[in-house]
């Protein structure tokens, strides 16, 4: 199966990302690993591949908490890019939270494809990563 | 018939009429003036019990004929008069047979026409003559049709009864409201401190019984690091993560403590502190960050600038402001950070304003105050200490505002709750 080319994890809490750069790398199905810390660095490396007409990491993890600009600003700012990404690009929020309504603000938000627990398990990468690509046949087919 | 005769002008009032030129007006005679009175005048006989003079029928106001007046004779009055108000009549009567010359007595009474519609009438009565004896023969009277006015006044009463049960329908209402108030608000009390305590045994959990495993966690991953040469790379790696997230576990727990003191504790004793002593004690207490920082700070609160706080959490939230300055300063520019005092109308306020990094308001004011929120990604903190500020500030009936502009710099305002300046104290 051929890797996807760029992940990114958005995330300010270190072990984590180290967690899930181990996860993603041991699992071989993406070439690159970008790591932001907050929301507003995540913005800044979407606006800067747009700007220089780089294709978009396939694959975001977003956490919700975070210093300065966190995952639901994210995805507001994120929202009014007005990005036409045909499935080329997925979000999926990284939580630990058990509250309903920020559950229900993700389900809410068009971008944003699921939920994950995290620290992510390898199983759950694989079972997104194989929808990501199921996805993306079914629409160059189309 | 014609007026018995003392109700004829006599004496000079006619001698003078008698004198008059024929041409010169001439007094009215009491019939003319009574003839154009409204209402009845009437003479009332107490031998024969009925009238004996009257300037116009009572009969014929209430729609009886001629006829049908004739037939009821003597007996009319006694017919027309409300059933109900003949007692009324006859203690009337009998105040008249008591009263002394140049009285009058007045009674308010109900008759019926010929259809049974009810007319009110008030009679203003006074003697007319007395036997030898001095026993009242004659009684004389003006009867009036008080209808309009009764029923208006007895309309009024109904509204003012009608008003009078309203009101008190309301009061019953409320004060029902009132009891159900206090019921839910007992019941709530009750909810409120079994909640409280709770969240006081959780503290107590998270002080001592989730202590234990988590230093136990974080005491493990140092055993662990001292023996990471006989591990792989990614082994060592793992235990420093472990050694890590313990360590973060740690700071959360302390940092929930915290947070629930402030909650938990008893309410804050109010004693008059200067502020320029409390700031002077705070520079001192953060001198370290400030020179390290190189941060000039302009102190401008005057000597006996008292507030009322409690002492320990006023040291507190000052020093979270102002390492707050210190920590955000703007690397680009040297800082420089002002305390001052003044009285506002809202209470004594202290601002501390520096030309640091600044924030992006009103969007980053949950950040700014939120639990473990954080408005900047550098330098690293734990969203504890201006959280526990206005916490501090807020359960003591003050606040703390921010004002600021990006990259320019901002401000805080700490509010503290109006009191009098202690015996002495300027």
């Amino acid at each position: 199966m051929e890797p996807l080319d760029r992940i990114l994890l958005v995330d300010d809490d270190a072990v984590t990302n180290m967690m899930h750069t181990r996860v993603i790398k041991s699992s071989g199905r993406a070439r690159t690993i970008e790591v932001a810390t907050d929301g507003q660095e995540a913005l800044e490396i979407i606006e800067r591949d747009l700007a220089a007409g780089v294709a978009l990491p396939e694959l975001i993890f977003l956490d919700i908490n975070m210093p300065r600009m966190g995952g639901f600003e994210f995805l507001e700012r994120y929202g009014a890019l007005d990005i036409a990404t045909n499935g080329q690009l997925i979000i999926v929020m990284l939580s630990t939270s058990l509250l309903l309504a920020d559950h229900a603000r993700a389900d809410a938000d068009p971008n944003v494809h699921s939920f994950c627990e995290k620290p992510m398990r390898i199983e759950r990468l694989m079972e997104l990563i194989d929808e990501y690509q199921r996805l993306r046949r079914d629409r160059d087919a189309a | 018939m014609t007026l018995p005769d003392p109700l004829h002008i006599a004496g000079p009032a006619r001698a003078e009429a008698d004198a008059q030129p024929p041409h010169a007006l001439r007094a009215p005679t009491i019939e003319q003036v009574i003839g154009l009175m409204p209402g009845f005048v009437y003479v009332f006989d107490h031998e024969t019990g009925e009238n004996v003079y009257t300037n116009r029928s009572v009969g014929v106001h209430l729609g009886y004929s001629s006829e049908e007046i004739r037939a009821m004779g003597s007996a009319m009055m006694m017919h027309v008069i409300h059933p109900d108000d003949a007692p009324l009549i006859e203690t009337h009567l009998a105040q008249i047979a008591d009263l002394a010359d140049g009285r009058q007595c007045t009674v308010d009474y109900r008759v019926l026409t010929k259809t049974n519609k009810v007319i009110w009438l008030r009679s203003v009565d006074a003697v007319f003559d007395r036997a030898a004896n001095g026993r009242v023969l004659r009684h004389i009277g003006c009867a009036s049709d008080m209808t309009v006015k009764k029923e208006a006044v007895l309309r009024l009463a109904e509204l003012n009864a009608d008003l009078e049960a309203q009101v008190a329908q309301r009061t019953q209402a409320f004060a029902d409201l009132n009891t159900e108030l206090e019921m839910r608000i007992r019941e709530r009390t009750v909810e409120l401190e079994n909640a409280l305590s709770e969240l006081e045994d959780i503290t107590y959990t998270a002080t001592h019984d989730l202590k234990v495993p988590v230093n136990n966690l974080c005491r493990l991953g140092h055993m662990l690091e001292q023996s990471t040469d006989t591990m792989t790379q990614e082994q060592a790696e793992e235990v420093a993560w472990i050694s890590t997230c313990a360590q973060q576990l740690n700071d959360k727990i302390a940092a929930l403590v915290r947070i629930s003191q402030i909650r938990l504790a008893d309410e804050p004793k109010f004693l008059p502190s200067d502020l320029s002593v409390v700031a002077r004690k705070t520079l001192h207490t953060l001198r370290p960050a400030l020179v390290q920082s190189g941060a000039k700070v302009e102190v401008d609160i005057p000597n006996d600038s008292w507030v009322s706080y409690c002492p320990v959490e006023i040291d507190s939230v000052l020093e979270a402001v102002v390492d707050n300055a210190v920590r955000y300063a703007d690397p680009a520019r040297p800082a420089r950070i002002v305390l001052k005092f003044s009285e506002e109308p809202d209470g004594p306020t202290l601002s501390v304003a520096d030309n640091g990094t600044g924030l992006s308001l009103p969007a980053d004011l949950p950040k700014v105050f939120g639990l473990f929120q954080r408005a900047h990604k550098a330098p690293h903190g734990d969203g504890m200490a201006l959280h526990c500020a206005q916490r501090r500030i807020k359960r003591a009936g003050g606040q703390i505002t921010v004002s600021s502009t990006k990259g320019q710099g901002a401000e805080f305002k700490i509010v503290f709750r109006k009191e009098e300046a202690p015996d002495g104290a300027a």
